[in-house]
């Protein structure tokens, strides 16, 4: 009997320890959250009974009034830029104390998987969702995000300039998150390089030099020329190719149509033009040479977002710090909108009301502003900078004394137009960078040839549409 | 009495069994139909697991009718297991004959050849991406300091070449592997036999091929059909090539694009396919069958 006692005790305790390892995680993690969530209670009770306003219950449906400044809670984000996540956070934390943030780092190019492999799982997602732009089309497909402009949210687009709201809206019409920041991009240059090659390093006067691509190539080749071949206008043929088609503005796809030739032709038309005048070095993008060439005197000309500030030039540039190397200018046929990432609140968040009124902080308030401010970002709102121009002010030892915000905020947003999402826009982004690859390795590829080798790679990659 | 007693015994086995049972069924079994079943469904992350729909053998058909990426990816997984098999397979072999008869250090040439086996791929990865880097690789550097290439070469960027760094990093990767399968197969080769050849005459290269060579043919028919099936899962060597990022899915011109990462890009990197991401997997458990049982033919065929 005893025997028979030890053995059921085994072979239970085996199946038991199975079973515990099949348990989900968010059920192993409810009592220490519970645990938690207590405690972050009994610690603000205090506080909070001592608050006239109290916030309003989640079925309340008001989120409009500002929450209690004693208020607690913590909120969950997965994020690939750090600087800006310790920026708003403790801006945030100056106003909720309180309020704790577990910060999980995620590459940008993962969110796609990352959020559906969760939603295939059943797995927890974020409270505040970050969708980058490369991949937003998609991401705001998935079944994952209140619809901001809805109540108790009740956000009103017309609040952000109007260059990012078609970016912030998935297919059913729901506004799924705000801008962390604009992304206008203009073109930063050497001003070193500019005052030797081209004979002025101001921006006026280089812009009235390049008033169109062919001016800007002819221009290429002759600094080429006049440096023995050490110098080129920009670091590859990706990087002007990318300039160029977004310049363009148009939708790659429609219904089920990719438009190469309508959306795409001219951008490939006039890379092969650039690297047939030397007007490209070999560098591919995001490669470890082409970091290390912002700190080189090779290359006149990058492209220069709001973000491209702290990095990629001011991280590879340690000597452009003294030096004020760099200069900011508006791009031969007009600026871009290069990059960008949303802040949505997930259907699964614990605290909505919490999560709403971070965003709203981050992406909409003037102090959010500030915060973002104190790193170069611009927010997307309009409201803050109206309130405070002073906002727009920022500078940059690596740029000198060069108001970068005022000449992002005041002549490149307003002029930029975004490309609308599409679904598959990510596999035709890559397949380009595919043929700009197979254009530098290749210099005798023409045009042509390279817009038969996007078509068929396209063809390859999205067999079910057809290709015009 | 005794059948009492029996019978009351008889349901420990399966109790004591069930741990494995369970899990080899929920890990294993489950999956495995499961995914079947979701191949024959439109199952799409966006639409959700609500939305799907019975398609039957729609996904199938998409797939080897109209995909050409899926048959390139096959192609390019054909082309570095034609090439690398052989290489790992002769070498391997060689190398384990040579380090068998070495008298001194034999354990020293065994550990530093086993070392890039036990390296992280992910290592590896970045390692071979450093050395040929078109600007700042050391192998650039090497070749125009002894005046071999003036212009850098593109290791990276020209289809041919990744191909040849994607083979080189996986035979560098596995060469110890192989080294040691063919190492303990020497050891059970009696000595006699190749001392008795040697007084008869053979010199060493007859003893190699007449007798080290069918002694080890169970070690060579082991490793030639993990070597395909492992083969047909090549995943690491090629995508942590190609990891930056803006580099594109498989390299230039997609060239070193497996059939596996083809299966991981088109069910959770670029499109989120669920169901069309199962029939991939399920296409390519087909071809690896068809192909390990026309080897298995083959080799049986040969030792009759």
């Amino acid at each position: 009997m005893k025997k028979k006692l030890i053995a059921l005790l085994c072979g239970t305790s085996m199946v038991m320890g199975l079973l515990t390892g099949c348990g989900s995680t968010t059920e192993n993690a409810a009592p220490a959250d519970q645990a938690q969530t207590a405690e972050v209670k009994e610690e603000s009770t205090p506080q909070a009974a001592g608050t006239d306003e109290a916030p309003a219950a989640e079925g309340g449906e008001d989120y409009s009034t500002p929450l209690p400044s004693d208020y607690s809670g913590t909120l969950t984000m997965w994020g690939w830029d750090d600087p800006y996540f310790q920026a708003v956070t403790q801006g945030f934390n100056e106003l909720y104390p309180n309020v704790t943030f577990e910060y999980t780092p995620m590459a940008n190019g993962d969110t796609l998987q990352k959020y559906q492999t969760a939603l295939a799982s059943g797995t927890e997602l974020p409270d505040v969702a970050w969708a980058i732009i490369d991949s937003r089309a998609k991401v705001y497909e998935l079944d994952m995000w209140e619809d901001l402009s809805a109540a108790p949210y009740n956000f009103d687009i017309n609040e952000v300039m109007e260059f990012t709201r078609p970016s912030l809206v998935n297919s059913k019409g729901m506004v799924c998150g705000i801008e962390q920041c604009i992304c206008p991009a203009g073109l930063g240059y050497r001003k070193d390089l500019a005052k030797e090659y081209l004979g002025t390093d101001d921006p006026k006067e280089l812009e009235a030099m390049f008033p169109t691509w062919e001016a800007f190539i002819a221009k290429g080749k002759e600094v080429y020329e006049k440096s023995g071949g050490t110098v080129y206008m920009f670091q590859g043929l990706g990087d002007a190719e990318q300039f160029i088609r977004e310049q363009e503005g148009k939708s790659w796809i429609e219904g089920n149509t990719i438009k190469m030739t309508d959306a795409l032709q001219r951008s490939i038309e006039l890379a092969a033009e650039l690297r047939d005048n030397n007007c490209c070095d070999q560098l591919e993008a995001w490669s470890n040479a082409w970091y290390a060439s912002f700190g080189e005197s090779n290359h006149i000309f990058v492209g220069c977002a709001t973000w491209s500030i702290a990095s990629p030039i001011a991280a590879n540039d340690p000597s452009g710090e003294s030096e004020g190397h760099w200069g900011l200018m508006n791009t031969p046929e007009g600026n871009v909108s290069w990059g960008g990432t949303c802040m949505g609140i997930t259907k699964t968040c614990q605290d909505k009301r919490l999560a709403w009124e971070f965003v709203k902080y981050a992406c909409l308030s003037t102090e959010g502003a500030k915060a973002s401010g104190s790193i170069g970002y611009f927010t997307s709102a309009i409201k803050p900078y109206e309130e405070d121009p002073e906002l727009k002010n920022f500078t940059s030892p690596w740029f000198g004394d060069q108001n970068l915000g005022e000449m992002f905020i005041d002549e490149i947003a307003p002029n930029v137009t975004r490309r609308p999402m599409n679904l598959d826009d990510n596999a035709i982004h890559e397949t380009l960078s595919l043929v700009t690859t197979a254009m530098t390795n290749d210099p005798s590829m023409t045009a042509e040839a390279a817009m038969e080798m996007l078509k068929e790679e396209l063809e390859m990659r999205l067999p079910d549409y057809t290709i015009e | 009495m005794k059948t009492k007693r029996r019978s009351s015994l008889a349901k420990w086995p399966y109790i004591y069994l069930a741990p494995f049972f369970i899990s080899y069924f929920l890990f294993f079994i489950f999956p495995t139909f499961y995914s079947l079943f979701i191949s024959f469904t439109d199952w799409d992350s966006l639409v959700g697991e609500a939305g799907r729909q019975f398609v039957g053998f729609a996904n199938y058909v998409r797939l080897f009718t109209k995909d050409k990426l899926f048959f390139k990816a096959m192609g390019n997984t054909f082309l570095f297991m034609i090439i690398y098999i052989p290489l790992l397979i002769i070498g391997g072999l060689v190398l384990a004959v040579l380090l068998y008869q070495l008298k001194r250090s034999s354990r020293f040439f065994q550990t530093v050849n086993i070392l890039p086996y036990i390296t992280t791929p992910v290592a590896i990865g970045v390692i071979f991406a450093t050395l040929f880097d078109t600007t700042t690789g050391i192998v650039n550097k090497t070749l125009a300091l002894i005046g071999l290439f003036d212009d850098p070469v593109n290791w990276l960027g020209n289809p041919a070449t990744a191909r040849f760094i994607v083979i080189l990093m996986i035979v560098w990767k596995n060469f110890g592997y192989y080294l040691l399968i063919y190492l303990a197969g020497l050891s059970t080769i009696p000595e006699e036999i190749s001392e008795a050849a040697k007084v008869d005459g053979a010199n060493a290269f007859q003893v190699f091929w007449r007798i080290t060579v069918p002694y080890l043919r169970p070690m060579t028919v082991f490793l030639v059909l993990t070597s395909i099936i492992s083969g047909f899962q090549l995943y690491d060597e090629p995508y942590l090539l190609y990891s930056s990022q803006n580099s594109v899915m498989g390299g230039p011109q997609r060239s070193c694009m497996t059939a596996i990462m083809y299966f991981y890009d088109q069910t959770f990197k670029s499109s989120t396919r669920l169901g069309y991401g199962a029939a991939v997997s399920y296409g390519l458990f087909v071809i690896i069958m068809i192909v390990s049982m026309i080897v298995s033919r083959l080799i049986d065929k040969k030792e009759q």
